[in-house]
Protein backbone atom coordinates (compact mmCIF):
# COMPACT_ATOMS: atom_id res chain seq x y z
CA UNK A 1 0.00 0.00 0.00
CA UNK A 2 2.62 2.27 0.71
CA UNK A 3 4.31 1.93 -2.76
CA UNK A 4 1.00 2.03 -4.18
CA UNK A 5 -0.55 5.04 -2.85
CA UNK A 6 2.09 7.55 -4.11
CA UNK A 7 1.49 6.22 -7.89
CA UNK A 8 -2.19 6.02 -7.88
CA UNK A 9 -2.40 9.46 -6.79
CA UNK A 10 -0.05 10.44 -9.08
CA UNK A 11 -2.02 8.89 -12.12
CA UNK A 12 -5.88 9.62 -10.83
CA UNK A 13 -5.34 12.95 -8.58
CA UNK A 14 -2.24 14.53 -9.49
CA UNK A 15 -1.86 14.24 -13.30
CA UNK A 16 -5.68 15.16 -13.76
CA UNK A 17 -6.12 18.24 -11.52
CA UNK A 18 -2.95 19.61 -13.37
CA UNK A 19 -4.34 18.96 -16.96
CA UNK A 20 -7.32 20.46 -15.92
CA UNK A 21 -5.11 23.75 -14.81
CA UNK A 22 -2.69 23.58 -17.62
CA UNK A 23 -6.18 23.22 -20.19
CA UNK A 24 -7.46 26.30 -18.54
CA UNK A 25 -4.66 28.04 -18.79
CA UNK A 26 -3.80 27.46 -22.39
CA UNK A 27 -7.45 28.04 -23.34
CA UNK A 28 -8.10 31.28 -21.86
CA UNK A 29 -4.51 32.61 -23.36
CA UNK A 30 -5.64 31.77 -26.80
CA UNK A 31 -9.40 32.99 -26.16
CA UNK A 32 -7.62 36.28 -24.93
CA UNK A 33 -5.76 36.61 -27.70
CA UNK A 34 -8.28 35.70 -30.37
CA UNK A 35 -10.09 38.82 -29.82
CA UNK B 1 -28.34 65.32 -41.11
CA UNK B 2 -25.15 62.97 -40.75
CA UNK B 3 -27.40 60.21 -38.74
CA UNK B 4 -29.86 60.58 -41.69
CA UNK B 5 -27.10 60.22 -44.41
CA UNK B 6 -25.94 56.79 -42.60
CA UNK B 7 -29.52 55.87 -41.91
CA UNK B 8 -30.00 56.14 -45.74
CA UNK B 9 -26.87 54.02 -46.90
CA UNK B 10 -27.59 51.45 -44.58
CA UNK B 11 -30.96 51.49 -45.29
CA UNK B 12 -30.47 50.66 -49.13
CA UNK B 13 -27.92 48.30 -48.15
CA UNK B 14 -30.19 46.85 -46.72
CA UNK B 15 -32.57 46.33 -49.12
CA UNK B 16 -29.92 44.95 -52.10
CA UNK B 17 -28.87 42.44 -49.34
CA UNK B 18 -32.30 41.38 -49.95
CA UNK B 19 -30.49 38.42 -52.23
CA UNK B 20 -28.52 37.15 -49.49
CA UNK B 21 -29.49 34.04 -46.78
CA UNK B 22 -30.83 36.26 -43.93
CA UNK B 23 -27.80 35.28 -41.26
CA UNK B 24 -25.32 36.91 -44.57
CA UNK B 25 -27.48 39.50 -45.01
CA UNK B 26 -27.51 40.77 -40.94
CA UNK B 27 -23.88 39.88 -40.84
CA UNK B 28 -22.97 42.43 -43.98
CA UNK B 29 -25.13 45.02 -42.59
CA UNK B 30 -23.43 44.98 -39.59
CA UNK B 31 -20.29 44.49 -40.42
CA UNK B 32 -20.61 47.86 -42.33
CA UNK B 33 -22.56 49.39 -39.60
CA UNK B 34 -19.66 48.52 -37.15
CA UNK B 35 -17.04 50.31 -39.39
CA UNK B 36 -18.47 53.09 -39.86
CA UNK B 37 -19.08 53.29 -36.34
CA UNK B 38 -15.79 52.95 -35.86
CA UNK B 39 -14.74 55.50 -38.48
CA UNK B 40 -17.00 58.37 -36.35
CA UNK B 41 -16.03 57.46 -32.75
CA UNK B 42 -12.40 57.77 -34.05
CA UNK B 43 -13.39 61.63 -34.54
CA UNK B 44 -11.77 62.15 -38.05
CA UNK B 45 -15.42 61.38 -39.70
CA UNK B 46 -17.26 64.05 -38.10
CA UNK B 47 -19.32 66.42 -40.34
CA UNK B 48 -21.31 66.11 -43.07
CA UNK B 49 -18.09 66.14 -45.64
CA UNK B 50 -16.57 63.70 -44.09
CA UNK B 51 -19.47 61.23 -43.71
CA UNK B 52 -19.79 61.35 -48.11
CA UNK B 53 -16.35 60.63 -48.15
CA UNK B 54 -16.54 57.20 -46.33
CA UNK B 55 -19.25 56.30 -47.99
CA UNK B 56 -18.16 57.02 -51.00
CA UNK B 57 -14.91 55.13 -50.26
CA UNK B 58 -17.27 52.05 -48.37
CA UNK B 59 -18.80 51.89 -51.95
CA UNK B 60 -22.21 51.31 -53.16
CA UNK B 61 -24.62 49.03 -51.76
CA UNK B 62 -24.95 47.08 -54.91
CA UNK B 63 -21.10 46.53 -55.18
CA UNK B 64 -20.79 45.28 -51.67
CA UNK B 65 -23.65 42.87 -52.25
CA UNK B 66 -22.42 41.56 -55.54
CA UNK B 67 -18.86 40.76 -53.31
CA UNK B 68 -20.28 39.14 -50.49
CA UNK B 69 -22.25 36.77 -53.27
CA UNK B 70 -19.13 36.11 -54.73
CA UNK B 71 -18.08 34.33 -50.90
CA UNK B 72 -15.57 37.17 -50.60
CA UNK B 73 -15.16 38.77 -47.30
CA UNK B 74 -16.34 42.20 -47.43
CA UNK B 75 -13.30 44.58 -46.27
CA UNK B 76 -14.22 48.19 -47.07
CA UNK B 77 -11.33 50.55 -48.32
CA UNK B 78 -10.27 52.65 -45.30
CA UNK B 79 -11.31 56.07 -45.99
CA UNK B 80 -8.21 58.55 -45.46
CA UNK B 81 -7.18 58.73 -41.77
CA UNK B 82 -6.56 56.44 -38.92
CA UNK B 83 -9.59 54.84 -37.67
CA UNK B 84 -9.19 51.27 -39.40
CA UNK B 85 -5.09 49.78 -39.90
CA UNK B 86 -4.54 49.19 -43.35
CA UNK B 87 -4.84 45.26 -43.58
CA UNK B 88 -1.48 44.12 -46.29
CA UNK B 89 -2.90 40.25 -44.62
CA UNK B 90 -5.40 38.43 -45.57
CA UNK B 91 -7.80 37.51 -43.01
CA UNK B 92 -10.09 35.16 -41.66
CA UNK B 93 -13.17 34.64 -40.02
CA UNK B 94 -13.41 35.05 -36.58
CA UNK B 95 -13.45 30.98 -34.53
CA UNK B 96 -15.50 29.96 -31.83
CA UNK B 97 -13.17 26.89 -30.57
CA UNK B 98 -13.39 27.79 -26.98
CA UNK B 99 -17.40 27.66 -27.36
CA UNK B 100 -17.51 24.62 -28.92
CA UNK B 101 -15.15 23.63 -26.21
CA UNK B 102 -17.42 24.83 -23.47
CA UNK B 103 -20.79 23.08 -24.99
CA UNK B 104 -18.86 20.00 -25.77
CA UNK B 105 -17.80 20.08 -22.05
CA UNK B 106 -20.79 21.10 -20.57
CA UNK B 107 -22.62 17.92 -22.11
CA UNK B 108 -20.78 15.40 -23.25
CA UNK B 109 -18.09 16.45 -20.56
CA UNK B 110 -20.58 15.75 -17.49
CA UNK B 111 -19.54 11.34 -18.00
CA UNK B 112 -16.67 12.86 -15.68
CA UNK B 113 -18.95 13.41 -12.52
CA UNK B 114 -18.88 17.23 -11.74
CA UNK B 115 -15.12 18.07 -13.02
CA UNK B 116 -15.77 17.75 -16.53
CA UNK B 117 -18.84 20.16 -16.03
CA UNK B 118 -17.08 22.40 -14.26
CA UNK B 119 -14.45 23.17 -16.25
CA UNK B 120 -16.94 23.66 -19.05
CA UNK B 121 -18.87 26.29 -17.04
CA UNK B 122 -15.78 27.85 -16.35
CA UNK B 123 -14.79 28.17 -20.02
CA UNK B 124 -18.64 29.49 -20.45
CA UNK B 125 -18.12 31.91 -18.42
CA UNK B 126 -14.47 32.76 -19.71
CA UNK B 127 -16.13 33.20 -23.50
CA UNK B 128 -17.01 37.09 -24.38
CA UNK B 129 -19.28 35.95 -27.23
CA UNK B 130 -22.33 35.22 -24.74
CA UNK B 131 -24.41 37.33 -22.54
CA UNK B 132 -24.91 37.37 -18.96
CA UNK B 133 -28.67 35.23 -20.00
CA UNK B 134 -26.73 32.79 -21.83
CA UNK B 135 -24.57 31.76 -19.11
CA UNK B 136 -26.75 31.96 -16.91
CA UNK B 137 -29.02 29.58 -19.14
CA UNK B 138 -25.88 27.02 -19.99
CA UNK B 139 -25.16 26.84 -16.18
CA UNK B 140 -28.40 26.04 -14.79
CA UNK B 141 -29.89 23.80 -17.49
CA UNK B 142 -28.89 21.49 -15.83
CA UNK B 143 -26.17 21.47 -12.84
CA UNK B 144 -24.02 18.79 -13.40
CA UNK B 145 -24.74 18.21 -17.07
CA UNK B 146 -27.05 15.58 -18.67
CA UNK B 147 -24.65 12.76 -17.59
CA UNK B 148 -25.07 13.42 -13.88
CA UNK B 149 -28.18 11.97 -13.85
CA UNK B 150 -25.96 8.68 -14.69
CA UNK B 151 -23.99 8.95 -11.04
CA UNK B 152 -27.69 10.46 -9.04
CA UNK B 153 -28.98 6.51 -10.32
CA UNK B 154 -26.27 5.66 -8.62
CA UNK B 155 -25.64 7.60 -5.16
CA UNK B 156 -29.47 7.87 -4.73
CA UNK B 157 -31.27 4.59 -4.58
CA UNK B 158 -34.28 3.89 -6.43
CA UNK B 159 -37.81 3.71 -4.04
CA UNK B 160 -38.64 0.18 -3.02
CA UNK B 161 -41.87 -0.78 -1.12
CA UNK B 162 -42.64 -4.10 0.35
CA UNK B 163 -45.65 -5.21 2.40
CA UNK B 164 -45.87 -8.09 4.82
CA UNK B 165 -48.69 -10.04 5.59
CA UNK B 166 -50.40 -10.13 9.17
CA UNK B 167 -52.17 -12.76 10.54
CA UNK B 168 -55.46 -11.35 12.63
CA UNK B 169 -56.78 -12.91 15.61
CA UNK B 170 -59.72 -14.64 13.79
CA UNK B 171 -57.24 -16.44 11.65
CA UNK B 172 -57.43 -14.45 8.35
CA UNK B 173 -54.51 -13.18 6.71
CA UNK B 174 -54.55 -9.68 5.59
CA UNK B 175 -51.67 -7.66 3.57
CA UNK B 176 -49.98 -5.12 6.32
CA UNK B 177 -48.65 -1.61 6.07
CA UNK B 178 -46.92 -0.59 3.02
CA UNK B 179 -43.34 0.70 3.83
CA UNK B 180 -41.17 2.12 0.86
CA UNK B 181 -37.45 2.84 1.45
CA UNK B 182 -35.03 5.14 -1.38
CA UNK B 183 -36.42 8.31 -2.95
CA UNK B 184 -39.10 8.64 -6.23
CA UNK B 185 -39.65 11.39 -8.85
CA UNK B 186 -43.17 11.00 -8.30
CA UNK B 187 -45.82 10.72 -11.54
CA UNK B 188 -43.05 13.29 -14.09
CA UNK B 189 -40.12 11.11 -13.42
CA UNK B 190 -40.02 10.13 -16.94
CA UNK B 191 -40.77 13.93 -17.92
CA UNK B 192 -38.08 15.31 -15.54
CA UNK B 193 -35.43 12.43 -16.94
CA UNK B 194 -35.70 13.34 -20.89
CA UNK B 195 -35.35 16.75 -19.68
CA UNK B 196 -32.39 16.49 -18.02
CA UNK B 197 -31.34 14.16 -20.53
CA UNK B 198 -32.02 16.46 -23.79
CA UNK B 199 -32.04 20.13 -22.66
CA UNK B 200 -28.43 20.53 -21.70
CA UNK B 201 -27.45 19.36 -25.56
CA UNK B 202 -30.80 21.87 -26.92
CA UNK B 203 -29.46 24.74 -24.93
CA UNK B 204 -25.87 23.97 -25.91
CA UNK B 205 -26.93 23.60 -29.71
CA UNK B 206 -28.68 27.31 -29.14
CA UNK B 207 -25.78 28.56 -27.28
CA UNK B 208 -23.33 26.95 -30.21
CA UNK B 209 -25.38 29.13 -32.63
CA UNK B 210 -25.55 32.43 -30.68
CA UNK B 211 -21.77 32.04 -30.52
CA UNK B 212 -21.36 32.14 -34.30
CA UNK B 213 -23.38 34.70 -35.37
CA UNK B 214 -21.88 36.76 -33.12
CA UNK B 215 -18.44 36.03 -34.34
CA UNK B 216 -19.80 36.57 -37.62
CA UNK B 217 -20.41 40.05 -36.59
CA UNK B 218 -16.93 40.36 -35.84
CA UNK B 219 -13.61 41.94 -38.03
CA UNK B 220 -12.38 39.23 -39.57
CA UNK B 221 -8.75 38.93 -38.16
CA UNK B 222 -5.62 39.60 -40.05
CA UNK B 223 -3.38 36.20 -40.19
CA UNK B 224 -0.01 37.22 -40.48
CA UNK B 225 1.99 34.73 -42.74
CA UNK B 226 5.10 34.86 -40.51
CA UNK B 227 3.94 34.29 -37.18
CA UNK B 228 1.62 31.55 -37.01
CA UNK B 229 -1.98 30.91 -36.67
CA UNK B 230 -2.23 32.29 -33.83
CA UNK B 231 -6.22 30.72 -32.94
CA UNK B 232 -8.34 28.26 -32.18
CA UNK B 233 -8.20 25.75 -34.85
CA UNK B 234 -8.08 21.56 -34.60
CA UNK B 235 -4.61 21.10 -32.93
CA UNK B 236 -5.75 23.67 -30.29
CA UNK B 237 -8.98 22.21 -29.52
CA UNK B 238 -7.15 18.67 -29.02
CA UNK B 239 -4.69 20.20 -26.81
CA UNK B 240 -7.59 21.95 -24.55
CA UNK B 241 -9.61 18.76 -24.74
CA UNK B 242 -7.01 15.97 -23.93
CA UNK B 243 -5.14 17.75 -21.10
CA UNK B 244 -8.46 18.89 -19.74
CA UNK B 245 -10.83 15.94 -19.90
CA UNK B 246 -8.12 12.85 -21.67
CA UNK B 247 -6.16 13.03 -18.09
CA UNK B 248 -9.39 11.03 -16.82
CA UNK B 249 -9.91 8.87 -19.50
CA UNK B 250 -6.79 7.90 -20.61
CA UNK B 251 -4.31 8.57 -17.55
CA UNK B 252 -0.62 9.60 -18.48
CA UNK B 253 -1.13 8.94 -22.25
CA UNK B 254 -4.09 11.20 -22.79
CA UNK B 255 -2.25 14.65 -21.30
CA UNK B 256 1.05 13.71 -22.79
CA UNK B 257 -0.69 13.65 -26.27
CA UNK B 258 -2.10 17.12 -25.35
CA UNK B 259 0.97 18.70 -24.75
CA UNK B 260 2.45 17.49 -27.27
CA UNK B 261 -0.48 18.74 -29.65
CA UNK B 262 0.36 22.01 -28.08
CA UNK B 263 3.76 22.25 -28.84
CA UNK B 264 3.06 21.14 -32.04
CA UNK B 265 0.57 24.13 -32.38
CA UNK B 266 1.78 27.74 -33.52
CA UNK B 267 -0.78 29.17 -31.52
CA UNK B 268 0.84 29.87 -28.37
CA UNK B 269 4.25 31.45 -27.49
CA UNK B 270 6.86 28.77 -26.46
CA UNK B 271 6.69 30.92 -22.61
CA UNK B 272 3.19 29.57 -22.49
CA UNK B 273 3.68 26.18 -24.00
CA UNK B 274 6.47 25.85 -21.07
CA UNK B 275 4.21 27.53 -18.44
CA UNK B 276 1.75 24.41 -19.25
CA UNK B 277 4.22 21.65 -19.27
CA UNK B 278 5.39 23.11 -15.79
CA UNK B 279 1.45 22.97 -14.53
CA UNK B 280 1.78 19.44 -15.64
CA UNK B 281 4.90 18.70 -13.80
CA UNK B 282 3.53 20.00 -10.92
CA UNK B 283 0.60 17.86 -11.26
CA UNK B 284 3.40 14.97 -11.52
CA UNK B 285 5.64 15.69 -8.24
CA UNK B 286 2.61 17.24 -5.68
CA UNK B 287 1.52 13.97 -4.89
CA UNK B 288 5.02 12.40 -4.47
CA UNK B 289 5.67 15.60 -2.08
CA UNK B 290 2.71 15.14 -0.03
CA UNK B 291 3.67 11.30 0.49
CA UNK B 292 6.99 12.84 1.42
CA UNK B 293 6.13 15.30 3.54
CA UNK B 294 3.60 12.79 5.21
CA UNK B 295 6.43 9.89 5.47
CA UNK B 296 9.01 12.62 7.41
CA UNK B 297 5.82 13.50 10.23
Amino acid sequence: MGILLPGWLLVFVGLPLAGIVAALYLAIRLNNRTH
Amino acid sequence: MVDELVADYLARLDRAAQVLAPDRRTELVEEIRDHITQARASGTVGDEAAVRTLLDRLGDPDEIVAAAREGEPVVPPAPAGTWAPPQPWPTRRPSIGLEIAAVLLLTVGSIIPLVGWLIGVVLLWSSRRWTVVDKLMGTLIVPGGPLAIALLAVVVPGQVCSSASVTQSDGSIVDGPTTCTGTTLGPFGPAILVFWLVAPFVVGGVLLRRARLRADREPWIPVAPSSGSSRWGGLEIAAVLLLGLGSFLIPVVAPIAGLVCAWASTAWTSREKWIATAILGCGLLLPVVVIVAARIR
